[in-house]
């Protein structure tokens, strides 16, 4: 493994995970450059503290799944967040049918797991300053479907392609998701005393709707 | 006004990565995945349907059993586990995993250090080292050096449980797949003993020369089960039965189990041949399960003798702290219980050289021990190596040892045999 450490640094993720299907080992260099991406991207989806924990499934999961990997794509960062959104969607179903268990097994009245509580306990960093606490709160409210394409597209940097190959969703889609996004943040945002005026200019064209 | 995209990405980027810990949790698990599937290149389309139609069929089996249950359990009781118990659970999971990626390896060296202590306790006793004599058994923590008269521990030892034999230490390799563990060990008067064991037979070369067809001659070796009398007749019948324990784990003197384990907590960080680790203090009853699959036959009956007499002799039950680094590798486990007869008993082992501790043959058996010239274990350590006391509560101890063990070849057995 040493041996093929110096060069395994400087290859492709599908490089990498290629060479993982023989030195299973290798695949830790995959867990290290993508981890913290992860890590925030599953941050915004759920709490952080079960992010910690899906962490791991998500990487534990794209392990198994290495050597169905489409090495046509350099790198592994969308083929991880798809991943990661999967293990996400398994979670909150499974909280959810807790909860409802718990309920019926306990009869209190437990509170029900909302991703916008979830989104509440996001930690960051430094102490977070108004405008940091407007923006979660305005991530919270937003869809699911709203918050994934802005933390994707924004947050993380990807291109349209890969949003739309991460989420399983034509490139169109993702355009107009995340226009209907950026609209609907503004909103909030300026509902939240951030945007005293409301930009007219990013609202999505008619056209652009209806391309989905 | 600024653009609410760069506001996202903003607050995206200002989320804190993961830390530590929970990188070393995600390795572990990916290191757990490795261990249990490994490299499976063949995987093909029908395979995969035949698979999810086998998942699927234990799906619902589980499921109905789970049904079963969860009907019988609204019957009975209240709300199901406490958060505390899932977290248990969830550590749990996580120290067995790390015996998988550790077993996952191929192998490993270690040193062991095993002292017990005796019942009786005569505080003013002194512990002068007498001219002649074995060395003055002293408690943990205590000083033996000089002739200072200090309190320490009474030489009188526990019924069935010869003074000279209170401390044992020593070095050895394990292989994990095929199993095979030599080691070799100073036992009090009884001088040094190597001892291979493959999970089915025994050879104790020294000490009562279990296995030998005569002095000098090593012969095909004897069954591990019959190895117990032994071992119990001179460490005691429980003592012996929890060191047997380890010698039919499968794993050498790591004999963590899942059904072993009793409760997991955090203990703490700290390092061990200064690769940082995370240490976790487990209970444990002390038995294992023999159903577990992968045992020879031998491991199964010697494992059910064992815990048959742990069970019947009251046995509390063992605490251990197991350190792993962020690899997953169990870099030590040390452990304390209490024997029935109120003597206490503390075994620390240093594992190191991860999947480079070459293959271990036994007596007789030909083949090449080195391991591979290119072999590179993940350990960093010098060929010194300590235990810093972590800032959790594991007992803080000191253990020297050298990186990479090595058993020279026997004196007594006819054909040489060398490790590593």
């Amino acid at each position: 493994m040493s041996d093929n450490g110096a060069s395994a640094k400087s290859s492709t993720d599908a490089v990498v995970i290629r060479q993982s299907l023989l030195d299973p080992r290798s695949f830790s260099l995959i867990v290290e450059r993508h981890a913290t991406s992860i890590f925030r991207y599953l941050v915004c989806r759920v709490d952080r503290s079960a992010s910690e924990d899906l962490l791991a499934d998500v990487f534990a999961a794209a392990f198994q799944a290495r050597d169905r990997y489409d090495a046509s794509y350099e790198s592994a960062l969308p083929w991880l967040l798809g991943i990661s959104t999967n293990v996400v969607r398994h979670y909150q179903r499974s909280e959810v049918r807790r909860g409802s268990m718990m309920r019926r097994l306990t009869h209190l009245n437990r509170r029900s797991i909302e991703v916008s509580e979830a989104i509440d306990a996001v930690a960051v960093t430094a102490e977070l300053h108004d405008e940091m606490l407007s923006m979660r709160r305005a991530l919270g409210a937003l869809s699911e479907s709203h918050r994934q394409v802005l933390v994707l597209s924004a947050g993380l940097g990807l291109s349209y392609e890969d949003v739309a190959r991460t989420l399983g969703i034509r490139i169109g889609t993702v355009r107009s998701r995340l226009s209907r996004a950026r609209r609907r943040l503004r909103e909030l945002l300026a509902a939240d005393g951030q945007y005293q005026e409301y930009d007219e200019s990013v609202q999505p064209s008619v056209a652009e709707e209806r391309q989905t | 006004v600024s653009d609410e995209l760069d506001e996202v990405r903003r607050y995206v980027n200002a989320i804190a990565p993961p830390d530590e810990e929970t990188m070393a949790k995600v390795k572990s698990r990916v290191g757990a995945a490795r261990a249990t599937r490994g490299i499976d290149p063949d995987r093909s389309g029908p395979s995969r349907r035949i698979n999810a139609v086998r998942w699927a069929a234990a799906v619902v089996v589980v499921l109905a059993i789970g049904a079963a249950l969860l009907v019988a359990s609204l019957g009975h009781h209240g709300p199901a586990k406490s958060m505390g118990a899932h977290l248990q659970d969830r550590l749990t999971r996580l120290v067995v995993d790390d015996v998988s990626v550790t077993v996952a390896a191929g192998s490993y060296d270690m040193t062991f250090t095993d002292t017990t202590t005796p019942a009786t306790v005569t505080p003013t006793t002194p512990c002068a080292k007498e001219s002649g004599g074995q060395g003055v058994l002293v408690g943990p923590g205590q000083q033996s050096t000089g002739t200072t008269a200090q309190p320490c521990w009474a030489q009188t030892a526990p019924p069935g449980i010869s003074s000279s034999l209170s401390s044992i230490s020593g070095h050895g390799t394990v292989d994990t797949n095929p199993y095979a563990m030599v080691t070799e060990s100073n036992v009090g008067s009884l001088g040094p003993i190597t001892l291979y064991d493959n999970g089915t037979n025994v050879w104790e070369i020294g000490g009562g020369d279990y296995g030998l067809s005569a002095p000098g001659q090593v012969g095909p070796g004897a069954p591990l089960s019959g190895y117990a009398g032994s071992v119990e007749g001179t460490v005691g019948q429980v003592q012996g039965a929890l060191d047997m324990e380890g010698l039919a784990s499968g794993t050498g003197y790591m004999d963590l189990e899942a059904r072993e384990i009793q409760g997991t907590q955090p203990a703490g960080t700290g390092s061990v041949d200064g690769v940082p680790v995370t240490i976790y203090k487990l209970s444990e009853s002390g038995l294992l399960d023999p159903n577990i699959g992968g045992l020879t036959s031998e491991q199964v009956s010697t494992i059910r003798a064992a815990d048959a007499i742990i069970k019947s002799s009251g046995f509390a039950g063992k605490t251990t702290w197991v350190s792993v680094d962020s690899e997953g590798y169990i870099r030590e486990q040390k452990t304390q219980y209490t024997l029935p007869d109120g003597s206490m008993v503390t075994e620390d082992t240093i594992l190191s050289n991860f999947g480079c501790a070459g293959t271990v043959l036994m007596p007789g058996q030909a083949g090449t021990s080195a391991p591979s010239a290119n072999c590179v274990s993940p350990d960093t350590a010098g060929a010194t190596g300590t235990t810093t006391p972590s800032t959790g509560s594991m007992p803080q101890t000191s253990t020297s040892m050298t990186a990479t063990p090595s058993i020279p070849p026997t004196t007594v057995a006819p054909t040489p045999v060398s490790t590593t």
